[in-house]
């Protein structure tokens, strides 16, 4: 089945000061479609991300997105057609409740889910199971760093995107947090599309249909899971087999 | 039930506020309609300060061009005085919307030093021009001009009762503003840009349409603080848009509270009765201002009217 790319990366290429950071990648996102970007520290994966969010404005190349150049637009323009992210480090509102946080994602969520008020109900059940839900009137740093985290995809996802990127989401999770996460994202449905930077491949290998490992800022290769963890060079650059 | 408590303390202190005015002698009456009017550029200072965290050294050029535009207005016979204090308020969110776009670009330091060069650039702007403006020395409005034709009556604003409802009006203006953003809920988007701007805007926001708002309604109330000086205290001069009338309002607003709707006054009140008393005794009544200020920051880091909600009514 052949699906139509949500996202279309051409020929990205970021230098800092002369220093190439990422060069020449290309690579699509079909609608629904899970990713995973992996490779080792310094690859560029956080670069990427930022690139297409519109946090950095790429040195060359080209960024498509729902068949309309984005390239040059400011981050809010792009998190209003349905991209969002969340950061490395962890980004809920410490000065808010944990209820101002998210009403203040789902505000901005344009409807772009036909199914908002299920998937509205999906993540607050998520919460709730969390037992973030008594606490929702009390500020995040009541709660542990894991929980936060929980909140924080809680929040992105409250945007009903197209696009959900996430950046190292596991990152200090156990496996009952990280189970949450999953659902959030189930949640969401097959119609968002969702890229996932991680170093935990065992969460990779379990959510993503597509693998794109990037070394030293191009593109190693991309493929199944299967082909991927099977590929000679990616085992030597990466998986350190 | 917070919003509630709100709503139910601005009204009795409005209330106050326009009770006061029957009961208090002379010169009591004239320092709580300074106070008043300072108030309004408080709680306009209190706007990018409490909801957006950002440090302005150069409010003052806002505070100065109600007062200048008002001022010069009436002195010169170009219009009534309401027509020039309309002017001079306008005239205030004329300069915020030019100067905006430069300074909204920079953050934290780079926006405290550039607000601060640009007040510098009116404050000799105004030294420079001295003929129309009256420099260092200043211009006094005369008496004469200063009635405000109401229907069929005038409204002598020389009078003190006049100059006191006037100024109570604008502290209702201001004020009601910030209540307004406070209970729209608008104040939650502010305090996320406040704590983290770059995050705010990956959600969806136009962080910098929202601190343009906040920066033209307080450019706006600091012009009607200025255009309601000039009135009151019949008096325009070249000390008044100094640099120390950008640090005032922020002192004031620190004091009562940041991000607070009456903290602004009630900081406003402690610093120019401190100011008051003080310099009635002594010629270097600074030195007892700063201790004062000191010895309150030290106690009450979160200002009067945090200390007063933590301490006695336990919110």
């Amino acid at each position: 089945m052949s699906k139509e790319p949500l996202l279309q990366v051409r020929d990205l290429t970021k230098k800092f000061d002369g220093a190439t950071v990422l060069e020449d990648v290309d690579f699509t996102i079909a609608e629904g479609e899970k990713i995973a970007v992996i490779g080792p520290n310094g690859a560029g994966k956080t670069t990427l991300a930022n690139l297409i969010i519109g946090r950095l404005r790429p040195t060359r190349g080209r960024i498509i997105y729902m068949g309309r150049e984005i390239t040059g637009l400011p981050p809010h323009m792009r998190a209003r057609l349905g991209i969002s992210y969340t950061l490395q480090s962890i980004g809920v509102f410490r000065t808010l409740t944990i209820r101002e946080n998210v009403e203040l994602a789902e505000k901005t969520a344009l409807g772009r889910n036909h199914r908002r008020e299920y998937v509205s109900s999906a993540i607050i059940q998520v919460l709730e199971m969390a037992g973030i839900t008594s606490q929702m009137d009390r500020p995040p740093s009541v709660l542990s760093p894991g929980h936060q985290r929980i909140v924080e995809v809680a929040m992105a996802a409250m945007t009903m995107p197209s696009l959900l990127i996430l950046d190292e989401p596991t990152q200090g999770l156990g496996e009952q947090d990280i189970g949450l996460i999953n659902r959030m994202i189930e949640a969401l449905g097959d119609k968002t599309s969702l890229m996932i930077i991680e170093h935990n491949i065992e969460f990779v290998l379990k959510i993503a249909e597509k693998i794109v490992v990037l070394d030293r800022g191009r593109i190693l290769t991309e493929g199944t899971p299967e082909e991927v963890v099977t590929n000679e060079s990616v085992q030597r650059v990466y998986l350190g087999r | 039930m917070n919003a509630r408590r709100t709503i139910v303390s601005y009204l009795i202190i409005l209330l106050i506020l326009y009770l006061l005015q029957f009961v208090l002698s002379p010169y009591p009456h004239s320092l709580m309609t300074r106070i008043m009017v300072f108030a309004i550029y408080a709680s306009a200072y209190n706007l990018l300060l409490g909801f957006l965290g950002m440090i302005s050294l150069g409010h003052s050029m806002y505070f100065g061009a109600g007062l200048y535009v008002t001022g010069l207005l009436i002195i010169n016979k170009l219009v009534d005085p309401f027509s020039a204090i309309i002017i001079g308020v306008f005239s205030a969110t004329l300069l915020g919307v030019a100067t905006a776009p430069i300074l909204l670009r920079t953050r934290g330091p780079m926006f405290i030093i550039l607000t601060l060069m640009t007040s510098l650039a009116f404050y000799y702007a105004v030294i420079l021009f001295n003929n129309v403006t009256g420099g260092e020395q200043g211009l006094v409005l005369p008496l004469e001009r200063l009635t405000l034709p109401a229907g069929k009556f005038l409204i002598d604003l020389t009078s003190p009762v006049a100059r006191y409802n006037a100024a109570l009006l604008g502290l209702i203006i201001a004020m009601s503003t910030s209540l307004t953003i406070y209970l729209k809920k608008y104040s939650t988007l502010l305090l996320a840009i406040k704590e983290n701007e770059d995050r705010t805007e990956l959600l969806g926001y136009d962080v910098y349409r929202h601190k343009l708002t906040v920066f033209l309604l307080s450019s706006t109330l600091s012009g009607l603080s200025g255009s309601l000086y000039s009135i009151t205290a019949r008096y325009i001069g070249a000390s008044l848009v100094s640099v120390n009338y950008s640090i005032m309002p922020l002192l004031w607003a620190l004091l009562g509270g940041q991000g607070t709707v009456l903290g602004p006054l009630v900081g406003t009140a402690f610093l120019t009765v401190i100011i008051d008393i003080a310099s009635s005794y002594t010629s270097s009544y600074l030195i007892i201002v700063g201790i004062s200020l000191i010895a309150l920051v030290l106690t009450a880091p979160e200002g009067l009217l945090g200390r007063i909600k933590t301490r006695w009514l336990r919110v």
